[in-house]
């Protein structure tokens, strides 16, 4: 089925609008699609609607107007009870990390595999590595309280990439570790980009940007800009390129 | 199954608290109001079942002023046995002997060695036929014109007044039961809907990675089942004594008229079960309750 679909744009915003209750609309007139194995930073100033656009590619929110498509299935035509299936394919990684704080370590990154009904061995196996890798080892019976915010961040990754997810949505994944970290972590992303998953980080790490040269969705007010790039390189238009289709801002990458 | 390591919902959270110490109440009470109903219950059909199917006659032995009837007694007995015997209905007749006798009386008088010392009554025992419809005061009218000096055992009035009396019991324990079955539910549809109130942040992220409503609805039943199951069986425990303390209260050998109020094995079972079918109808109708609210949800 995945494989089937893998011609479709993983993302496809058309038109989106999206405002909260009678306030003012937070997101306007959004139009991108995003390849398979893209990988693009999702930029902007504070308040520019960044969580927003991820909280809709999370199926958090729905569009005020507008239509998505997720994997080329259409949100607003979606039933209610195939979309856990749909956000089995999406993992998040939160600004706010949130952890269950009654589970530990191993429960909080085995989470998505047990919604999944991975049998407990598999289960044992894969947490453990993944615990190993982010130097989470020895937290692995540590409840969320009692960890610092950058091992929560870690744990926060660590679960929103245990199940291979084929599109990944961080919303400042590195905000809360140190430089060598960050780089870890955008490593990890980047190996698991190369698999074929999808990413789209918010970020405001200028550096880690600059680092990675990859596309960027620019939000500001609201409103999907191109930025150049940080070096001014030129990107090449391939798959991993997002099309940008607006009707008040259309640009080329 | 996440329930394997540890629950989604934070351990002590008052609302599942409250659960425990409502289920350890609604349980106490529940076991104590089906044990009483199950004991009368059998208390009722053995009484029935001895106004149905005997009779007792008595024959004086003496006289209302205190002198011994002598040859009178043997012509009354032998007048009555043949007179029951041509009655339809009437099964058996028989005469007490003395052994009978002293075995009857133990539990008021002890063991008698010489019990026709004693100004007792010449009893006779008349089974009836169950099949054949049989009017007492038509026997009791018949009797007492022919043998003037007989008297027919009225315990079947005064008993059938006393089973009305249980049955008025049974059915008021069996109303308290319906009331606890009803303020459980309600305990359980409270504590699971203000339970998913303060849970909404964690029932979001579940259901952001993809878990169905019935996962969710899953892990609060049977958060709900252990919370309740523990104070089921505390309840349980704690009304053991009280039934210990009744049962010795209604000794057989002391109160042979509440001989048979006791339990038998299967409603023992049915009894021991009372802990388990609580928590599991805490487990089900949490389940309904979350999964009805999940659906409501985005």
């Amino acid at each position: 089925m995945r494989n089937l679909l893998s011609s479709v744009p993983v993302v496809d915003f058309h038109r989106v609008h999206l405002k909260y209750e009678n306030g003012p609309n937070v997101l306007k007139n959004i139009q991108f699609s995003l390849e398979r194995g893209s990988f693009h930073f999702v930029t902007g100033d504070s308040g520019a609607g960044k969580t927003s656009l991820l909280s809709l590619m999370y199926l958090d929110q729905r569009p005020t107007a507008g239509r998505i498509h997720l994997f080329g299935r259409n949100l607003s035509e979606i039933k209610r009870k195939q979309l856990p299936n749909l956000r089995r394919r999406i993992g998040v990684v939160f600004q706010d990390f949130r952890l269950i704080s009654s589970l530990n370590t191993f429960d909080n990154v085995a989470l998505p595999l047990r919604i999944e009904g991975m049998k407990e061995n598999e289960i044992k196996k894969r947490v453990t590595e993944l615990l190993a890798w982010v130097g989470l080892e020895k937290c692995i019976h540590t409840f969320p309280d009692s960890l610092s915010g950058g091992e929560k961040q870690r744990i926060a990754i660590a679960r929103a990439v245990i199940n291979a997810p084929d599109l990944l949505l961080a919303d400042e994944p590195t905000g809360n570790v140190d430089d060598a970290m960050a780089n870890r972590i955008l490593h990890l992303f980047l190996e698991l980009n190369k698999m074929g998953t999808t990413l789209v980080i918010a970020t405001h790490n200028h550096a880690l940007i600059r680092q990675f040269k990859k596309p960027q969705l620019h939000l500001s007010n609201g409103v999907l800009e191109c930025l150049p790039s940080p070096f001014k390189a030129p990107l090449e238009k391939s798959s991993t390129a997002p099309e940008f289709v607006g009707e008040y801002h259309d640009f080329e990458i | 199954m996440i329930l394997k390591s540890k629950s989604l919902l934070p351990v002590r959270e008052h609302a599942s608290l409250f659960l425990s110490w409502m289920t350890m109440l609604m349980v106490f009470i529940a076991v104590l109001s089906l044990v009483g109903s199950m004991a009368l219950t059998n208390l009722i059909s053995s009484w029935n079942r001895s106004i149905s199917g005997s009779l007792t006659i008595q024959i004086p032995t003496y006289t209302q002023q205190g002198e011994p009837r002598g040859d009178a007694v043997q012509q009354d007995i032998q007048k009555t046995i043949t007179l029951l015997q041509q009655i339809p209905g009437v099964k058996n007749v028989s005469l007490l002997n003395d052994k009978q006798m002293s075995e009857l009386m133990a539990p008021w008088l002890g063991v008698h060695e010489k019990i026709s010392d004693l100004p007792l009554p010449a009893l006779l025992d008349v089974s009836l036929d169950s099949t054949q419809s049989f009017l007492f005061s038509d026997l009791k009218s018949l009797l007492q014109e022919q043998v003037p000096a007989v008297q027919v055992d009225s315990h079947r009035v005064w008993l059938s007044h006393l089973i009305e009396t249980a049955k008025a019991i049974q059915n008021m324990t069996s109303f308290i039961l319906f009331l606890l079955i009803l303020t459980t539910s309600f305990t359980v549809i409270y504590t699971s809907s203000s339970s998913l109130a303060l849970q909404a942040p964690v029932i979001k992220l579940l259901h952001m990675m993809g878990a169905r409503d019935s996962f969710i609805a899953f892990q609060y039943a049977f958060f709900n089942f252990l919370r309740a199951l523990s104070g089921s069986l505390v309840g349980f425990i704690l009304a053991l004594p009280i039934i210990w303390i009744a049962s010795t209260l209604f000794n057989p050998v002391q109160e042979p008229l509440f001989a048979t109020a006791h339990l038998t094995h299967q409603q023992m079972y049915v009894v021991l079960c009372i802990p388990f079918i609580a928590a599991l109808f805490a487990f089900i109708t949490a389940f309904l309750t979350v999964l009805k609210t999940l659906g409501r949800m985005v």
